[in-house]
């Protein structure tokens, strides 16, 4: 993993590195979800760290999974949501 | 464990559930109203306690209410869900031999869930809905996939275990949560001494049949010990009870050392059972580093 660009990503990857060590070298094009990072039972918490950082919830009937596939996307999302603006 | 000895724990479990049986419907006496005053959990049993995130005892009391409706929430979406496992296996060949037990636990669970959702109806809204993953649940192949759904089972009755058997003592909150606590307490020892003793067997059965997939059920599992001390925090209930920030109030308090230690203790039950039989080469609590 490169640097965490903001707050946000720095708690993203602290969390994918509790659930899965390997975290530490993924690509931030690999897919976190094939690569056995993000499972049924991560994904839970993961999506209430999403909604933490982006200010707001999440429904999956309007957001496609797809953006938390890989960390370039998560942190895209986190960006649109304006998180990275915030101090 | 000899075969003959858990035959015979088998029917004297069944005859313990013959025997204690009640009926769900008519055992608990129902208030008109449970007084918003009252603590409804002993405050030191609450998610936020020892951490000093939240001191307004107002909050914390509504918190107590709320936190009262998540755990009988999880009791009544996490049963669901492992009735429809434990309904899809009662009378195949592979569990002929429990048959009679898993009628006793599949009534018994039909009656807690009952009771846990009638007190939230009463008098809440109502219960929580359920925290669905949006991805589908991994599959181990069968013979890992039943180890897997008992081991969850028994996770879980050790979780409520652990809380029931100090709140259905627990003179500070009201007869009725009190009551209830005790009740699944009683049905739940019963449940816990079947689960050990299946789990152990599930699972010599599938090493023997498939050693590779160890590992990847001993990650699993405590993955799911993990996920299960989560779904005790509920973002929901933080919001309900007016906690400021919910989610990062929430997110703090889980990763608390304090907390950490306590999820330690919940779970120090079980993770011995697992370690003592095999099933993990090394406890859930060590590797433990944030829940
Ligand atoms: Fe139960
Ligand atoms: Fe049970």
């Amino acid at each position: 993993m490169s640097a965490p660009d903001s707050e946000a990503m720095e708690a993203v990857t602290d969390f994918l590195r509790k659930c899965n060590p390997s975290a530490d070298s993924v690509d931030w094009d690999c897919d976190l979800i094939d690569a056995r990072i993000l499972d049924s039972l991560t994904f839970v918490e993961f999506l209430l760290l999403m909604e933490e950082f982006s200010g707001g919830p999440i429904d999956l009937g309007t957001t496609d999974v797809a953006n938390f596939r890989t960390l370039n996307r998560i942190s895209a999302f986190l960006t649109k949501a304006g998180t990275h603006e915030q101090p | 464990m000899e075969d003959s000895d858990f035959g015979s724990m088998l029917a004297r479990l069944s005859e313990k559930s013959r025997n204690e049986y009640y009926n769900p419907y008519t055992k608990f006496s129902w208030p008109d109203s449970v007084s918003e005053d009252a603590w409804w959990m002993n405050p030191e049993y609450l998610t936020v306690h020892g951490t000093g995130l939240v001191e307004d005892e107002r909050t914390l009391k509504a918190l107590a209410r709320y936190e009262t409706v998540n755990f009988f929430s999880l009791h009544v979406h996490g049963i669901r869900e492992l009735m429809i496992e434990v309904a899809k296996r009662i009378h195949t060949p592979d569990f002929a031999d429990y048959n009679e037990y898993l009628h006793h636990f599949i009534g018994e669970e039909n009656a807690h869930m009952w009771f846990f959702a009638e007190f939230c109806y009463r008098y809440t809204g109502g219960i929580y809905p359920e925290a669905a993953s949006p991805l589908r649940r991994e599959g181990h192949g069968d013979l890992w996939d039943d180890v897997v759904v008992f081991s969850r089972i028994l996770i879980f009755e050790e979780i409520f275990d652990y809380f029931n058997s100090r709140m259905g003592k627990d003179q500070l909150i009201p007869d009725i949560l009190r009551e209830i606590h005790a009740a699944h307490h009683h049905d739940e020892s019963r449940h816990v001494a079947f689960g050990k003793q299946l789990v152990k067997r599930l699972h010599q059965r599938a090493c023997a049949a498939d050693p590779e997939r160890r590992d990847e059920i001993e990650k699993y599992i405590k993955d799911y010990m993990t996920y299960s001390v989560r779904s005790l925090y509920n973002p929901q209930a933080f919001r309900d009870a007016g906690v400021d920030k919910p989610l990062e109030v929430r997110r703090k308090a889980m990763q608390h050392p304090v907390r950490e230690a306590f999820h330690v203790r919940v779970m120090a039950r079980v993770d011995r059972f697992f370690v003592a039989s095999g099933i993990f080469g090394t406890p859930w609590g060590e590797g433990h580093v944030s829940a």
